[in-house]
């Protein structure tokens, strides 16, 4: 036999097996590592979060369904992409340059408007690319993450990303359990781990992240917030006076913030979440979503179906009726009166009086 | 034999002294000679036989439906224990027509009638969910961790306050479109039922379905009755089907009820007719009590049998009274003529039974028990037949005898039938057919209707294409509750199954579930599936409620520790989606019907998926559920009606050969019944039938019994020609001789089977209409093609010299021998 490189004689074992038990599959394609099959029914399908990229929709969800429509939602078509995880957030800085990010850890890129991604980084990756991080770093707690990272990938499988914020084509996060953090100044070519950039000694799982007007912030559980701190260049505890996990976040300006979760929990700060203040949404329902129009309008989306708008910068939310109501999980603004609903059901557009 | 030895033989003796009771074949002596004796033992079998009856079960078994040779069957069968969600149950919806469920009194209505049912023998009261049953539990995730308590409340009483409380709960539950209707008007009992109940009997679907009708005549019936009551489920089916059963046995009353009008318009003899009549009852008490004896019930298939005896048996009885009347007529005592009827037509007679034998035999291919068994008992019928119709009834008539007018009459109408006169016009003008404008006119007309009806059958369908339980009619009971529930809840009676198989505790692993979401999402994609289901979603609902329903856990992690935990909820709340060992798992399609061509996509789509993704330790197995079966029973049955169509036609092929010793002449026979079966496959189309287990012994039946018209036309026709006699003329003689019979023949099997399209089990009138059709367009074709398509290949016989075989004599009636 010729001297061939490890995976190529991997390969050729399997061939050999295979060709014994012709039809047998031998082993299982973990959804990191294969494209998500083709489907018809994307727009149908549960769709997590959803961008514009310039006059573009763009919407992801599970089983690594990515789908735009250049029709204002008209038609849809299903995006190349290398991976069939479960997709929970989008983020298009631009038209061209966008990301998604999921379940095993995977970090999508798209330079072409979302038409087709590449896989920038996966859960197996990321958690090599951490432990080899720390190794080198000379950070106090680095050894201690070095163990932390080793230990969550000694309990098998990979961490997720929850959620992922590019404020420009070049420079962005994306976030997950257990104080997951990495950060890119490069497009997502080099990742650095900024897990002890955080003031989060629990360990917590980051659910959302998201910026506006040079402020920057993370939610929780636990009624977690962290304001990024420019000076310290770290995430500092804002925390809330809630108990349960905060799903999202909306960012409306420079000093006020919107922090929401389960059971209609919504909470505000107008000075960089140093107080919050319960606002009463007067619904049950756990809140999914929440976006700023381009004039100024504040809008939240809940699971039971349910859009309420603020028009007083987030004080006071009233519902706006939908003609087809579903599980929502999550919006995206065209312009001031038109709006992207993705959830349970897909994906619906819908018009804001 | 000699003909002029024949003739002395059957020379008119009015005494039966006279007679030389020597004569005849050995079979005739030792049956005449010993007639008081034949007549005892007939009596004692009849009277052993019915009391065997009083052991008969009517039953609808399913499983006897299922063909269980094929694999996906068999995958099934093995692991049906297993399948808690595709398992035995019953729902019953009560609707408010009034209002939505919110109502003190509908509250009320609905907790008695929960009640009731819940005490019903049967009902696996452990796991019976309604919005009443504490089974059935609203959780909720709260900061604090989960909440919860059972949907009714517990201070629960029917006041405004405790409805009011019901609500909230009923949405905090996620009932709704399992429960509580999509429209909130009705609510949902789910009924699981025993495999076997305490005293280790399985579950007698029969009363449970007559339990069920009781409830819902105590409180559903009138237009003013405060619910409505809409009850579906495997049980129920069975027990409709049962009592559909039961509906068909007083047509068998009708049935023998036309026979006898037939038979009394043929022979005007109330003494034979009764006979006849008598003979032919007694040969369904023995093939009935022969069926018990075996251990048998009758089943919606297996019952078409008796109805098929008897009609044979008038028929063959009839005929037999057809000799013996003109020779009675003629003076001959009743003895001797009972003896020589026999001697003309206990051969020919045998040889027609054994044509129809050949019909059931071949039915033996199909590996689906419910054919198989009829045609074992159809067997068993024509087994019979032999003994009672051949033999006690030329007996018995030694004895009764005919009355002296009608024999008179019957020979004043024969004479002036060959005469042309009477019924004779119409065999005269049936002669025109071997002339050849006539001869070239109808073989033009079949030809049309015959690439007509090809044309037509290419749209013939495999399988059931009416939505709804195929076994019912559409508009049935049963089919308009179940249209009902469809509509307002989220179900599809139509689920394909496919079971993912892995060494125990292995269903929870993340391979195994993604596996099977991965084939939950490509079934999904094929057109005619609604919605795909598996413990994937499941685990993937659980996921994101342990994180406080945060939708971004949609999912099966990767991480076996948070799968596991969600495992154990599922297993604890009873999931229908894993066995308890967590060694099996559905993937469920619910399809949009069960169209051949939807059932054959999502099994195309789900074996391609199973052969690249089958491991050694996971196996994806095809197929459970409703549609499983069907799409099973399609691909066997598709198989079956070619190779019983080969058979049928290869077996008559060799009988006509045998008979007939001319290839010409076997040309003649078929054609005709290959006329009518392509005709009757156009008929199928035209009515909405496709092919299915029940019509598949229609096809073999319709040729098998279709033959005997040729048999009897064209073995006196040839016998005729081979005298010397030209085709015209012989075809006349024959036509003469025998047309009436061939007409009876058809007539009273048609009668036998038309009372059938009137059945409340929508394949058995299937079978009626496509029987029907096929005994008269037989008779029809035999009648017209026979001389047509003979003045084309058939000329020549009449030139040729050739010496009768025996069989072909047995198939003359005496009178056609004589010169």
């Amino acid at each position: 036999m010729l001297p061939i490189t490890k995976k190529a004689g991997l390969i050729a074992a399997l061939l050999m097996i295979s060709s014994i038990q012709p039809g047998t599959a031998l082993a299982f394609d973990n959804p990191i590592n294969i494209a998500a099959s083709p489907s018809k029914l994307g727009a149908n399908s549960a769709l997590l979060a959803s961008a514009m990229a310039g006059s573009r929709i763009v919407a992801v969800g599970s089983r690594g369904i990515i789908i735009y429509s250049d029709d204002v939602g008209a038609t849809w078509k299903q995006a190349s992409v290398p991976a069939g995880s479960d997709l929970v957030s989008v983020s298009f800085p631009s038209a061209k340059k966008g990301w998604a990010v999921g379940h095993g850890g995977v970090v999508l890129h798209s330079v072409d408007g979302g038409s087709t991604w590449v896989k920038q980084l996966d859960g197996i990756q990321a958690a090599d690319l951490t432990v080899r991080y720390y190794q080198a770093s000379t950070a106090p707690d680095a050894a201690a993450l070095v163990e932390r990272e080793k230990s969550l990938q000694a309990g098998g499988g990979t961490q997720p990303l929850l959620d992922v914020y590019f404020e420009s084509d070049t420079t962005g996060f994306v976030v997950g359990t257990f104080n997951r953090i990495f950060r890119t100044e490069d497009g997502g070519k080099t990742w650095t781990p900024w897990m002890e950039r955080t003031d989060n000694p629990g360990e917590l799982h980051f659910y959302s992240i998201r910026g506006r007007a040079g402020a920057l912030y993370l939610t929780g559980e636990q009624g977690a917030v962290w304001r990024f701190d420019k000076a310290s260049q770290r995430f500092i505890a804002a925390p809330t006076p809630y108990k349960g996990t905060l799903f999202g976040l909306v960012v409306i300006d420079s000093d006020a913030v919107l922090a929401f979760g389960m059971r209609g929990s919504l909470y505000r700060s107008s000075d960089q979440g140093r107080n919050w203040e319960k606002v009463p949404l007067g619904t049950p329902a756990g809140i999914t979503g929440g976006t700023v129009l381009p004039g100024g309008g504040i809008l939240l989306t809940t699971q039971a179906g349910g859009v309420n708008i603020s028009r007083d910068g987030g004080k006071h939310f009233q519902p706006v009726k939908t003609s087809r109501p579903m599980a929502y999980f999550g919006l995206a603004p065209m312009d001031d009166k038109k709006i992207v609903l993705v959830g349970a059901e897909g994906v619906r557009l819908e018009s804001i009086q | 034999m000699d003909l002029s030895q024949n003739q002395p033989q059957m020379a008119v003796i009015s005494d039966p002294k006279d007679f030389d009771n020597r004569s005849g074949s050995l079979l005739e002596r030792l049956i005449f000679n010993n007639r008081g004796l034949l007549v005892l033992c007939c009596a004692i079998l009849t009277a052993f036989f019915a009391f065997q009856l009083r052991d008969m079960t009517v039953s609808a078994s399913f499983d006897k439906m299922l063909p269980h040779g094929h694999p996906y069957i068999t995958n099934y069968l093995e692991n049906r224990e297993q399948l808690r969600g595709l398992g035995d149950s019953v729902r019953v919806v009560v609707e408010n027509p009034k209002g939505d469920i919110f109502n003190a009194d509908y509250l009320a209505t609905l907790a008695k009638i929960n009640d009731e049912i819940f005490i019903l023998k049967g009902v696996d009261r452990a796991w019976m969910k309604s919005i009443f049953t504490p089974v059935v539990r609203w959780v909720e995730v709260t900061e604090e961790g989960f909440t919860g308590g059972p949907v009714l409340p517990n201070d629960y009483d029917g006041s405004a306050k405790s409805i009011e409380d019901l609500r909230i709960n009923i949405g905090r539950a996620g009932v709704v479109g399992s429960l509580v209707g999509n429209n909130y008007q009705s609510s949902m009992i789910q009924i699981p039922l025993l495999a076997k109940d305490a005293e280790g009997k399985s579950v007698d679907y029969h009363q449970l379905s007559a339990s069920l009708e009781q409830i819902r005549a105590k409180y559903a019936s009138g237009p003013d009755a405060p619910v409505k009551i809409y009850v579906i489920g495997f049980a129920k089916l069975a027990g409709d089907l049962i009592d559909g059963l039961e509906k068909v046995m007083v047509f068998f009353l009708i049935a023998a009820a036309i026979a006898t009008f037939i038979i009394y318009l043929f022979t005007r003899c109330v003494r034979s007719t009764s006979l006849v009549l008598a003979c032919s009852l007694v040969a369904v008490v023995w093939q009935l009590g022969l069926v018990v004896s075996f251990g048998y019930g009758l089943d919606p298939f297996s019952i078409l049998v008796p109805f098929l005896v008897f009609a044979i048996g008038i028929s063959h009885g009839a005929q037999k009274m057809n000799g013996i009347m003109q020779d009675v007529g003629r003076g001959t005592h009743k003895l001797v003529a009972a003896r020589y009827t026999f001697r003309r037509l206990f051969l020919a007679g045998l040889t027609a039974l054994l044509a129809d034998a050949v019909g059931f035999a071949v039915l033996t291919v199909i590996d689906i028990p419910v054919i198989r068994e009829l045609a074992l008992t159809a067997s068993v019928g024509v087994a019979v037949l032999i003994t009672t119709n051949l033999i006690l009834l030329p007996v018995l008539l030694s004895y009764v005898g005919v009355s002296p007018k009608a024999a008179s009459r019957s020979l004043k109408e024969e004479t002036e039938e060959i005469k042309g006169r009477g019924f004779g016009v119409v065999w005269s003008a049936l002669d025109h057919f071997t002339e050849r404008r006539w001869a070239t006119i109808a073989i033009a007309v079949s030809v049309v209707l015959g690439v007509f009806g090809f044309v037509v059958s290419h749209d013939l369908k495999i399988g059931d294409l009416d939505a709804g339980a195929p076994e019912l009619r559409p508009d049935s009971r049963y089919n308009q509750d179940n249209a009902f529930i469809t509509a307002n809840y989220g179900i599809s009676s139509d689920v394909f199954a496919v079971m993912v198989k892995t060494p125990p505790d292995s269903c929870r692993s993340f391979e195994t579930l993604t596996e099977a979401d991965r084939l939950s999402w490509e079934l999904a994609q094929v057109p005619g599936v609604q919605r795909t289901t598996s413990l994937a979603d499941t685990v993937r609902n659980y996921t994101a409620g342990g994180f406080e329903g945060n939708p971004k856990w949609i999912t099966v992690s990767d991480n076996q520790s948070l799968i596991d935990a969600q495992i154990g909820n599922a297993m604890s709340w009873n999931s229908e989606f894993l066995n308890t060992q967590c060694s099996l798992i559905p993937v469920l399609a619910y399809l949009s019907d069960h169209k051949a061509e939807t059932l054959d996509r999502v099994v195309e789509a789900a074996s391609q998926f199973a052969a690249k993704h089958d491991t050694a330790d996971r196996k994806f197995l095809l197929a459970a559920g409703s549609s499983g079966v069907d799409a099973a029973t399609n691909i066997v049955v598709r198989e079956a009606n070619r190779t019983m169509l080969l058979y049928v036609y290869a077996s008559v092929i060799l009988l006509c050969a045998i008979t007939f010793r001319s290839w010409r002449a076997v040309v003649v026979a078929v054609l005709p019944l290959v006329l009518t079966s392509v005709l009757a496959e156009a008929l199928m189309v035209w009515l909405g039938i496709g092919v299915k287990v029940a019509t598949l012994p229609v096809v073999a039946l319709g040729v098998g019994i279709g033959v005997d018209y040729a048999l009897y036309l064209l073995s006196v026709q040839l016998a005729q020609q081979r005298m010397g006699y030209s085709l015209g003329e012989a075809y006349k003689r024959s036509v003469a001789f025998t047309g009436k019979v061939v007409a009876l023949v058809g007539v009273t099997l048609a009668a036998g089977v038309i009372t059938w399209a009137w059945s409340p089990i929508k394949f058995q009138a299937d079978m009626g209409i496509l029987l029907t059709f096929m005994f008269l367009w037989n008779m029809l074709g035999a009648l017209i093609l026979i001389p047509a398509l003979s003045h084309f290949l058939l000329q020549g016989e009449t030139t040729r010299k050739h010496d009768m075989s025996p069989a072909e004599k047995a198939l003359m009636p005496e009178e056609a021998l004589q010169n």
